[in-house]
């Protein structure tokens, strides 16, 4: 193919928005780290902290509990979407994609109403006479994984039913009429065949868990901290700027650790 | 085809500066000729607009523009110079001798305030000289406990938060609010510690660990908790005793018999500032008799002014603190412990 | 089998809906606390939204940063789009391709973060400007991805017979393939605005002084009082959301700019 510059270079296009994205990304990035004086004792000095342990160690904990849960109810949901009529499949899409579009306040809102102390769920069950007293389930970190499962569902669902769609649906046939039971066809066919998408999923939820702020501060509270929370205390309520840059670090280095781990774990199960 | 680029790039630079021109307008307007920043909490700030802002912006022809937030959020904009600066800034006792430590703010000359002759002497007095002359007090901030009366029998004591009773009812300040230290104080004094030694405080909140619905960090969290059920006792400062006597349940506020905790709040005026006549004249404005009564039959803020008399059975009459066994959290040994103190509460309290 | 995706479909279904629902329940409930059922009718929280100078102006300057910043983001998207479209053979043409996606790769938190300090206290750039920086870059991934994709689907033939009949590259660019991509710029604009809208982290780490954005004011309202009009503005919102994606919908497919 003939390259035909005219006056303008075309190969140099790119550069304003790649200098945008140097400059405010990864200069930022550098900048902040020099920023702080001493930032390598700084930074062992806040990891090495009793309450950052703890704090890391939750987010990790409800990342995974998140993971579980979607996992729990993907998998089912997407198989039985795919295979239901286009219009089932639509209304799901649908359903799935409208809680994008709304405010993750407006969310974790919702959440309050639904778990506190005077609302639906201890009205519902005053109501059945199921409890004496209203149970104690906001701040709590189980309403924190609630929020956070509702959050970040669509970002397993959407990519696991892509991986569905491309399956074969005479593999499964197949299997099963070589008397494959249910199980052993989820196993063998469908869990590996749909790996792609599923880790894909799963590094959006435990990206998400690790730096969403809103929803495990609303419904969490300051007794179940999470590092996102952690970062904001240090900035906002702290004031130790070094401390929040080393926050800020650990942050994206779990972020991108966890995208990178399950990539080359991605292409090395479906090699197999 | 130049002319549908030429005509491109005209919609475009159109609609920006439409943007840009209707947020100049609307949402920016320039300020007048003389405006005086406040950093304030915000709360009760209908009130105090109408008590002491706008009459204030009339009386010299300027416009008061808040800064709102917690403490620790205006206390680190201080400290960064976040713009916009502000020309007077309310902090408690313990944040002002931080700021003034610092060098942000300016030495007052108590001369040119003629009403803080009638602060409380026995107040007055025991601030620390150092502190004296760069913050001015304007309202106390005593520590009680706050309890649903329906629920629960009466309480007397510091220590019955631990009651079984209360079990998973339980709310705490976070230490950064400025009723947090006070409360780990207040717990090591109920446990057999003192101000300087607070490891019997932190032993006690731990065991109370599991009890505690939440730590509560802005004004209002209280009343909101109460309100929803969530919490059924907690300790609180005076003002939050107005709106957490008009729930829709019943809370009673009453003081424990180990003492009234207290620590004062301040009026600074910042290092810098354009407007310092103009502080100097909303300060002793804000501690006249008349405006301090005022503020606290608007369930505003204490007075600190002895010349105000309130009904004895009023939320802001603080003379039952000055009978039972009143405290002052000194600020000095407050600030200097505070870091450690939050460090260690961060890790064994909330965990 | 059947019943038990019946009833997995139905609990995921309550969970994606439930808290949307939910405010949208008690915004006309004349209780003023936050608890369920709600009780009797009135639109006072909607008249309410309207008291407060902070929310009316919170939305025109959320409105305005979503515009800005999907309109730059579009702009920044088109030229890189275009070159990698031209050169297929380019060397560095997935590195490229990458160095976009590279906001998404970064948390929102971490983002507001680093250009907290160096955009806003180091650069002393405005609170506005900054927004905007910040949305723009978060936008970014998002607008390539429609652009690029709408660039490509286009086929270069197109724009070798403009060129062979004498049309400048220049001017095919913006005869030729510009109103081709109309939908991709339509939907993906929109895309944009939505994502924009909802990022509330990076508006609360660096709105300062008086233009604050609507999810911080609303936050800052919640701090205060936990009535319903939040809900009532969670309402509006939702039913300003609903339009904008059906929008979406009717210009370009539905899950289409989705991976």
């Amino acid at each position: 193919m003939e390259v035909k510059s005219g006056r303008v270079k075309v190969y140099l296009l790119p550069l304003p928005s790649l200098i945008f994205i140097l400059v405010f990304l990864l200069l930022s990035l550098l900048y902040v780290i020099f920023y702080t004086p001493n930032f390598l004792q700084t930074f062992i000095e806040t990891i090495a902290k009793e309450d950052f342990f703890y704090v890391f160690l939750r987010t990790i904990r409800v990342g995974l509990i998140v993971v579980f849960g979607a996992t729990l109810l993907a998998y089912p949901l997407t198989y039985y979407v795919n295979s239901s009529s286009s219009s089932v499949k639509t209304f799901f899409k649908i359903i799935v994609f409208l809680p994008l579009m709304v405010n993750p306040i407006v969310r974790s809102y919702g959440w309050i109403i639904i778990l506190g102390r005077e609302g639906l769920i201890n009205t519902l069950l005053s109501y059945l006479n199921l409890t004496v007293e209203p149970l104690r389930l906001l701040y709590t970190e189980f309403a924190m994984e609630l929020g956070l499962l509702e959050l970040f569902f669509p970002f397993m669902f959407i990519p696991l039913l892509s991986s569905m769609e491309n399956l074969s649906n005479e593999v499964i046939m197949a299997a099963k009429s070589l008397g494959a039971s249910g199980l052993r066809v989820f196993f063998n066919i469908i869990f590996p065949l749909t790996l792609k998408g599923y880790l894909t999923g799963l590094t959006v939820i435990l990206a998400g868990c690790a730096s969403a702020y809103v929803t495990p501060t609303l419904l969490g509270g300051f007794r179940n901290r999470t590092l996102s929370m952690l970062l904001y205390e240090y900035i906002e309520i702290r004031f130790d700027w070094g401390a929040a840059t080393a926050t800020a670090l650990v942050i994206l280095f779990t972020v991108i650790a966890v995208n990178l781990f399950f990539t080359k774990l991605g292409d090395y199960l479906v090699k197999r | 085809m130049q002319k549908k680029l030429l005509a491109a790039v005209i919609v475009a630079i159109v609609i920006v500066g439409a943007g840009y021109w209707y947020y100049q307008t609307y949402l920016l307007p320039p300020p007048p000729p003389r405006t005086i920043y406040i950093s304030h909490w915000g709360f009760g700030w209908d009130q105090i607009k109408k008590i002491v802002i706008e009459p204030f912006e009339s009386k010299y022809n300027v416009k008061i523009v808040l800064i709102s937030g917690t403490t620790s959020e205006r206390f680190t904009k201080l400290t960064t110079k976040a713009e916009p600066v502000p020309d007077v800034i309310f902090l408690p006792d313990y944040y002002t001798y931080q700021a003034q430590q610092k060098g942000l703010l300016i030495k007052l000359d108590l001369s040119k305030i003629s009403n803080y002759e009638k602060v409380y002497k026995v107040l007055r007095d025991q601030i620390p000289k150092s502190l004296a002359e760069y913050g001015v007090p304007f309202t106390i901030q005593d520590l009680a406990l706050a309890y649903r009366t329906d629920r629960h029998s009466k309480i007397s004591s510091w220590k019955d938060m631990w009651r079984d009773d209360f079990k998973g009812k339980v709310l705490m300040p976070t230490i950064t609010a400025t009723s947090g230290p006070m409360a780990l104080v207040m717990t090591s004094l109920a446990y057999g510690g003192s101000i300087e030694d607070v490891e019997p405080g932190f032993k006690a909140l731990e065991a109370l660990k599991k009890d505690i619905v939440t730590f509560y960090s802005r004004s209002s969290d209280p009343q909101t908790l109460f309100e929803r059920g969530e919490v059924e006792i907690a300790p609180v400062l005076r003002y939050n005793w107005a709106p957490l006597k008009n729930l829709s349940v019943p809370v009673d506020i009453i003081y424990p018999v180990e003492g009234s905790l207290y620590v004062l709040n301040m009026i600074s005026v910042v290092n810098g500032s354009k407007n310092i006549d103009l502080a100097y004249k909303l300060i002793d404005f804000w501690l006249s008799t008349e405006i301090q009564k005022n503020l606290a039959l608007a369930g505003v803020d204490a007075p600190i002014n002895s010349e105000v008399s309130l009904p004895s059975d009023h939320p802001f009459n603080i003379s039952p603190v000055f009978n039972n066994k009143p405290l002052y959290l000194n600020p000095e040994v407050l600030a200097k412990n505070l870091k450690s103190w939050v460090d260690a509460w961060k890790s064994r309290v909330e965990g | 089998m059947k019943a038990l995706f019946f009833l997995v479909a139905s609990v995921t279904v309550c969970l994606l809906l439930g808290p949307i629902i939910m405010p949208l329940s008690i915004s006309f409930s004349s209780v003023e606390t936050i608890s369920f059922p709600p009780k009797g009718f009135t639109l006072r929280w909607f008249y309410n939204i309207f008291e407060y100078e902070t929310f009316v102006n919170g939305f025109v300057s959320s409105s305005i940063i979503a515009l800005t910043a999907s309109f730059l983001s579009i702009i920044l998207s088109l030229p890189p789009s275009y070159t990698l479209y031209r050169y297929k053979g380019f060397k560095i043409k997935g590195f490229i391709e990458n160095f976009f996606m590279l906001p998404m790769l970064i948390p929102e938190i971490v983002l507001s973060y680093l250009l907290l300090i160096f955009v806003y206290h180091t650069l002393k750039i405005t609170s506005l400007f900054s927004l905007i920086i910040g949305h723009t870059l978060i936008v970014l991934p998002y607008a390539m991805r429609v652009i690029y994709a709408s660039i490509s689907n286009l086929g270069v033939d197109i724009e070798d017979a403009a060129v062979s009949l004498g049309q400048s590259r220049v001017a095919a660019f913006f005869d030729i393939i510009l109103p081709n991509i109309k939908q991709g710029f339509v939907g993906g604009f929109l895309t944009c605005f939505m994502v924009s809208f909802n990022a509330v982290s990076i508006s609360l780490f660096l709105s300062f002084g008086e233009s604050i954005p609507l999810p911080v004011a609303m936050l800052n309202y919640l701090q205060i009082r936990y009535d319903p009009t939040i809900a009532a503005i969670s309402t509006l919102l939702v039913a300003f959301s609903a339009i904008l994606s059906i929008s979406v919908e009717r210009i370009v497919g539905l899950v289409s700019w989705v991976r």
